[in-house]
């Protein structure tokens, strides 16, 4: 984050009226724990003007935001945009749609959007977000309108359960594996911008790729207010053709690390870096094959890329994104914050266009 | 390949006449005597629908008129390459050798996807494999 944006961007959100139901403040910071590093909160309460020197978790809330609370110098509804800003960017896998203009602002009228909200019983959490930690179903807990680009914003809880590999055990000429049932929170989030296009945000599966069932369960909650009919799927097909005919250009922004190309013959070429920091385009050899299999028809299937750090600009840390999947899929692995997320879509969208 | 053959297809998915047609110059201006093998994705980036579901009817569309044939590939989780193609879903066994490792693997949705064959210049050509196809399609319904 540059400096002194954090705070600007946390508190031009637009939640209102938080009196209709309360935000529980200790559900809220068992939230922060589990989401945001303490670097981040650190940053947040340096950005306040607070005293932000932080050890663990437990030292953090207990002598730096409760007392922070009790004195008014940081209010809940700072706290609930700090989580939304955390856990609403990174760690997903993102599907991009579009639908016409036109559709796009019928959509986001406010008054529309009010009858909607309140035909289907969700008109309590316009612009007023609920907290919820571990919903026994999946829930909308916060739909934000605003008059900038991001025109609506769906917020979308769940609780997921994952097996996690604990061991074996032998027993005479039997092995059993052992898996343990590990319950985690998952955030999922629309954002309809005013020109149509649209981002479905899943959070990411910790031992799955394939995100068909979470897209189709998101679709299915959030269609009575976005009808999935009006859009269509935006390929990622121009960008990962540009990794492969404007590497060269790309080289000041972009770090190549894997790149799987393919042909209709079923021929593979997969080229790997040898290590995370560095960059495929510094490898003659490897740009050089992927360049000539590139020329006979082959494409790029799947891609692993870093856009750089750009000092004193965006983005302000290298940011992990991952092109393969679905047709107009990628993902970014790791969180990250917003005004990164975002400076990642626009050239991303930039770059497909 | 006929105009007819092109006509036939549009009316039964006519808000993909696009989609169609361009599916007619790749097979028009295809000159391997080696099948092709494409992806969902792939025949998404060739013919641009106008969504994935249109993709979904002309794909419908084009098994039935014996012009695509559909394949479920298993695929090396080390290398990519290719361990074997099934008909059905049902044929698949739950383990398979992967040749590239020399191992047994686990069969998963991760190694494992749908592919769509292309026919061949001779093929399309001769239209041997579309009669087959189509006879094959009859026999099945």
């Amino acid at each position: 984050m540059i400096d002194g944006e954090h705070n600007a961007v946390y508190e031009s959100r637009k939640c209102v009226n938080m009196s209709r139901h309360p935000l529980d403040v200790n559900v809220l910071l068992d939230l922060l724990k589990q989401t945001a590093t303490l670097s981040s909160i650190s940053q947040y309460l340096r950005d306040k003007g607070l005293p932000s020197s932080t050890t663990s978790w437990e030292s953090t809330i207990e002598s730096r935001l409760k007392p922070a609370i009790k004195t008014g110098s940081i209010t809940v509804l700072d706290l609930y945009n700090f989580l939304a800003c955390t856990e609403e960017y990174g760690a997903q896998h993102i599907f991009l749609y579009s639908c016409d203009q036109h559709s796009a602002q019928d959509v986001s009228n406010v008054k529309h959007l009010k009858e909607v909200l309140s035909k289907v019983g969700l008109i309590e959490i316009f612009q007023n977000p609920r907290v919820v930690a571990m919903p026994s179903q999946p829930i909308v807990t916060e739909v934000r309108h605003s008059d900038d680009d991001e025109r609506i914003v769906i917020k979308v809880v769940e609780k997921r359960i994952h097996m996690e590999f604990i061991g074996e055990e032998v027993h005479g000429t039997y092995v059993t594996k052992k898996y343990q049932k590990k319950v985690e929170r998952a955030v999922n989030v629309a954002c309809l911008h005013a020109d149509g296009f649209l981002e479905l945000r899943i959070a990411s599966h910790k031992n799955s790729s394939k995100y068909a069932n979470d897209l189709r369960a998101f679709w299915d909650i959030i269609t009575q207010i976005i009808t999935k009919d009006n859009f269509s799927e935006i390929s990622l097909k121009s960008i990962k053709e540009r990794f492969c005919s404007a590497r060269a250009t790309l080289h000041n922004e972009i770090r190549f690390s894997t790149s799987k190309m393919l042909n209709d013959f079923g021929t593979t070429l997969l080229v790997a870096s040898g290590s995370q920091e560095s960059d495929l385009m510094d490898d003659e050899g490897a740009s050089s094959s992927l360049a000539v299999f590139s020329d006979h028809d082959a494409y790029c299937d799947s891609a692993n890329i870093f856009f750089k750090c750009n000092h004193g600009q965006y983005p302000t840390a290298d940011i992990h994104v991952l092109f393969g999947g679905e047709i107009n899929e990628f993902a970014i692995p790791a969180r990250c914050d917003q005004n990164n997320y975002q400076h990642v879509l626009k050239r991303i969208r930039s770059l497909n266009s | 390949m006929s105009s007819r053959e092109l006509d036939r297809l549009i009316r039964k998915v006519p808000q993909e006449r696009e989609a169609f047609r361009r599916f007619f110059e790749i097979l028009e201006s295809n000159t391997s005597t080696q099948p092709k093998y494409v992806t969902v994705n792939r025949l998404f980036d060739k013919l641009e629908p106008n969504s994935v579901y249109g993709l979904t009817q002309v794909i419908t569309a084009l098994l039935e008129a014996g012009l695509l044939e559909q394949v479920i590939r298993i695929q090396s989780p080390k290398t990519g390459g290719v361990i074997r193609d099934f008909n059905s879903i049902v044929e698949i066994p739950s383990t398979i050798h992967d040749k590239y490792s020399d191992s047994e693997i686990d069969v998963t949705p991760e190694n494992m996807g749908v592919f769509y064959r292309l026919p061949t210049k001779q093929e399309t050509s001769s239209h041997k494999w579309i009669i087959w196809n189509i006879s094959k399609n009859s026999k099945k319904s």
